[in-house]
């Protein structure tokens, strides 16, 4: 019976393939040289940004937390204010993301978002609000923060960590190897990327249930 | 007295800041028992014992130091042993006690959060072993994953006592501790200077603490048994661990902990599946991964135990004989009735060909070969992409939907139909083949060998059902390697034909012993088709079965007209059925769906996560059984086993409260009970026994009454006990 049973969903599957039903379900996470998939998300001031209005230029993907230690480490140090200074200094889009639903931690409406900046002196390019975690899905960001970079051809190059030291102490910021920005300067100097992926360190991304 | 900084290796080594000593300690002890005072006391002799009774008075009366409170956890330096010995070692561990709901983490935290460190501070001569984690659980955290603890933790390292301890009375112990401390909405980092003051030469063992490190030992993971045969593989996105010639019980289901952080996906089921004598776990690799990991690191849960395992992966070892079983599958293919009409004209043309298009035919034959070849890696390539959606999904979720049952139903409707010579399609798709296969380019030498394979597919899906049951419970590489086979299977008589002429007379003739066969192929996909539409009696009731069955007459009646008449106005007429029929059997999906008429002769009890918590707090042993009106395993299960005499009155007799579990259609209570023991389908039958010790007891998946009842009385016999 059960050598039946598996026959029949075999070809059950095997019809299935032929009427095109799963298609797509097996496009998951970005991969690293594979094209970033393209989203769309409001920012602060409601508009809508696409990933593909930003085509040509360098873009940072970053997944914050206000009420998050580890994101509290690199803005309290000033080492994530510094870091998009830098880029976006270099024509790099900056794109914060806040994947936290309603009434999870780390959530936050436009003006406190606002505040938050103006506070921390931030200098992203824009901030995208995702409380559905639409994004934070597409992209299986899984933690606070959790950071990618995608290059000026639309490609992802970089997935994971900030840096190699995945601890909430402060004085860990100085010393540590900074992933993103070595793959922005890699990329730009058209060397491959030698940390493409790492274990991304943090919260948990605080996703509605 | 020098003071050395000893920091263990732990699994976040990086440190940067060295935490800066203020008072010693926490308050638990008093200034004059630490040792850097007892290096103080060294000039006052006198004073000294009087201070070290003072010492061990504090020591004993406290069984240790006293915990550093701190939000949602308390943490503490703890020992086994009451006093120290020169050159003997003793063990010592920092203990966490966590608030309802808090966690704090392992060596590998998963998804999220980060592990503990501890960076030991010891007096010179002393070292500290490596911290031993025990084997954490998983602790879901949304859509993510962490590795954990919850309740409370011990972490033991070994203590490393010298030879010489002088005429010292006492030593301090002191470690820097950080952790990160989270629920599922906030995490809080956390750091606390811990001490101890151990006195020397003193064996009494201290109760409270000794039975601390007693209860964790068996958490700690052990060198895997000898016994044990380990294999890995990796292929795509999985990772494969077999373990053979295992002993131990297998319940609750084996989990593997990764040390590396980028090894698997944390929150990934882990699927397992019996082999001969042990087990096989599925993981899903991590996410992000570039190069293929050298091996599988980490721990293994099995029963009650965990073990420490390092398995190197080796490449995917690929067994012979199922693709020995695809490549003859594959040969016979061509003496299908779709198939074998095409080819044998095209193989008696070559062979009319005169000595000159010898080497030509020969080409031929290869560009045709590469042809069939080629689209059974299409084939492939479709059958991984929806086995990764199934996957994510769980097996079987394509028959939770009515709309697709009704839908497999029509195919295979048309299917039996075209067999039996009703339907004209299959003929008509041959005339495509033909028409794209005449000429001598290798374009249509190319294209034959692609027709081969589309035509095939229709009179032998039934048959290459097992072949492809196989591919499909196989890593990539093997799945690609048996449909190769069959390619190779199929194209191999034609070749051999081009390749050596004297074959030629030896092929069977064509004859009505294809029609035969071909119209005998019929009855089991019409008999599939009667199981579907039972399937969506139960989902849709009978207005399911109504619109299936109407959708199948037209269906009918559009395959009759097609094969009966070849004009136009047949073609319009068939048209219009079809669509007719689509729009019938279209009709049954966005509808609610009728809850089945269920006439149980066992009041099942319908599954909530709440409901059988309810149950098990009132100590009454529950039955689960994870069910789905399209598995049939489950039915069978279910009428010859669950639903007779005997397990009845057992269940009855012993106070089992029947609970069900219906899978029929998607519900996230019953796939993440599924997911916690392991599973991602049915059937899945759990017996608790209702006593708060007791794991779950997990039957086999094929049940006969007799197991049942046993199950049953040895349930009973321990609730008496």
């Amino acid at each position: 019976m059960k050598v039946w049973s598996r026959v029949l969903v075999t070809a059950a599957v095997v019809a299935a393939s032929w009427f095109g039903v799963p298609r797509g379900f097996a496009a998951g996470a970005p991969r690293i040289g594979a094209p970033a998939p393209e989203f769309t998300a409001a920012d602060l001031q409601g508009h809508e940004r696409r990933l593909s209005e930003f085509k040509g230029k360098f873009v940072v993907l970053e997944w914050h937390n206000q009420g998050c230690p580890f994101v509290k480490k690199h803005y309290n140090s000033g080492n994530m204010q510094r870091l998009q200074k830098d880029l976006t200094g270099q024509g790099v889009v900056w794109l914060t993301v806040i994947s936290s639903a309603l009434g999870k931690q780390g959530y936050v409406t436009p003006d406190e978002e606002t505040k938050y900046l103006a506070e921390k002196q931030a200098a992203p390019t824009d901030v995208l609000l995702d409380p559905d975690g639409t994004l934070g899905h597409l992209y299986g960001a899984k933690t606070t923060p959790h950071m990618f970079v995608i290059d000026d051809h639309g490609v992802l190059v970089y997935d994971g960590a900030i840096d190699d030291k995945p601890t909430t102490d402060l004085a860990d910021v100085d010393g540590a190897r900074n992933y993103v920005r070595a793959a922005y300067e890699e990329t730009k100097a058209g060397k491959p990327v030698s940390v493409a992926t790492s274990a991304p360190y943090g919260c948990s991304v605080k996703y509605k249930e | 007295m020098t003071m050395r900084r000893h920091r263990a290796p732990i699994a976040n080594p990086t440190r940067l800041g060295r935490p800066e000593w203020g008072v010693l300690g926490t308050g638990s002890l008093e200034p004059g028992c630490s040792a850097q005072s007892a290096h103080g006391c060294l000039a006052q002799r006198v004073a000294r014992l009087s201070v070290a009774v003072l010492c061990l008075a504090a020591l004993v009366a406290r069984a240790g130091a006293t915990p550093v409170v701190t939000p949602h956890v308390q943490v503490e330096l703890v020992t086994d042993a009451a006093a120290i010995a020169a050159g003997h070692d003793v063990t010592i561990g920092v203990r966490f006690v966590l608030e309802d709901g808090w966690h704090v983490y392992w060596r590998n935290p998963g998804d999220s959060g980060t592990a503990p460190s501890i960076e030991w501070i010891l007096p010179a001569g002393f070292t500290a072993g490596e911290v031993q984690w025990p084997t954490p659980t998983r602790i879901a955290v949304g859509p993510l994953m962490n590795f954990g603890y919850s309740g409370a933790v011990l972490l033991p390292a070994t203590l490393h006592v010298p030879r010489d301890l002088a005429s010292r009375l006492a030593v301090g112990i002191r470690a820097q501790v950080k952790w990160l401390v989270c629920n599922p909405d906030e995490c809080i980092p956390g750091e606390a200077p811990l001490s101890l003051a151990l006195p020397v030469g003193m064996a009494a063992g201290l109760p409270g603490t000794t039975q601390l490190f007693d209860e964790v030992r068996p958490r700690l993971p052990v060198t895997a048994p000898q016994a044990w045969r380990l294999s890995a593989t990796a292929a795509g996105d999985t990772l494969t661990l077999v373990v053979l010639s295992v002993a131990e019980p297998l319940t609750p289901p084996p989990l593997f902990f990764p040390y590396s952080r980028e090894a698997i996906e944390p929150a990934a089921p882990q699927s397992f599946a019996l082999e001969r004598n042990g087990f096989r776990l599925t993981l899903q690799r991590w996410r992000q991964w570039t190069t293929t990991p050298t091996s599988i690191d980490g721990v293994l849960t099995v029963g009650a135990r965990s073990y420490a395992i390092a398995v190197p992966i080796a490449a995917p070892r690929i067994r012979v004989e199922p693709l020995a079983l695809a490549f003859v599958g594959g040969m016979l293919l061509n003496f299908m009735p779709c198939v074998f009409p095409v080819l044998a004209l095209k193989a008696l043309a070559l062979l009319g060909l005169a000595s000159e298009g010898r080497r030509r035919a020969r080409r031929h034959a290869v560009v045709y070969a590469l042809g069939v070849v080629a689209s059974f890696w299409g084939l492939a390539g479709a059958l991984l992409a929806v086995r990764a959606g199934g996957a994510q999904l769980g097996w079987g979720f394509q028959l939770q939907s009515p709309i697709f049952v009704a839908g497999l139903a029509a195919l295979f409707f048309w299917m039996a139909l075209t067999l039996l010579g009703v339907s004209s399609i299959g003929t008509s798709i041959m005339g495509v083949g033909n028409k794209l296969t005449v000429g001598d380019g290798y374009r249509s030498a190319f294209f034959t060998g692609i027709l081969a394979t589309l035509v095939a597919t229709p009179c032998t899906a039934p048959f290459m059902g097992t072949a492809l049951g196989y591919a499909l419970a196989q890593p990539p590489v093997v799945s690609l390697a048996v449909f190769t086979s069959l390619g190779l299977g199929l194209a191999l008589p034609y070749v051999a034909v081009t390749f050596v002429p004297a074959l030629g007379p030896r092929l069977p003739r064509p004859g009505p012993w294809m029609e035969t066969l071909k119209q005998l192929l019929a009855f089991p996909l019409l008999a599939t088709v009667v199981w579907l539409i039972w399937v969506a009696s139960l989902q849709g009731g009978s207005a399911a079965v109504l619109a299936i069955l109407t959708a199948l007459l037209l269906l009918g009646f559009a395959a009759w007209v097609t094969g009966r008449w070849a004009g136009g106005w047949a073609q319009v007429a068939a048209t219009v059925a079809v669509a007719g029929a689509l729009l019938v059997g279209g009709s049954i999906a966005p509808k609610a769906i009728q809850p089945p008429g269920a006439s149980e002769t066992l009041t099942w009890e319908p599954y909530s996560a709440a409901r059988l918590e309810e149950f098990l707090r009132q100590g009454r042993p529950v039955f689960v059984d994870f069910t789905a009106a399209w598995c049939v395993t489950c039915q069978v299960n279910e009428r010859l086993a669950l639903e007779t005499a005997a397990v009845m009155a057992k269940m009855r007799e012993i106070g089992v409260v029947p609970v069900r579990a219906d899978w029929t259609r998607p519900n996230p209570d019953v796939t993440r009970a599924l997911q916690q023991f392991g599973r991602d389908g049915v059937p899945l039958y759990v017996l608790y026994s209702g006593r708060q010790d007791d794991p779950p007891r997990i039957l086999p998946q094929l049940l006969t009454s007799e197991s049942v009842v046993t199950e049953l009385e040895q349930l009973g016999t321990r609730r008496r006990t």
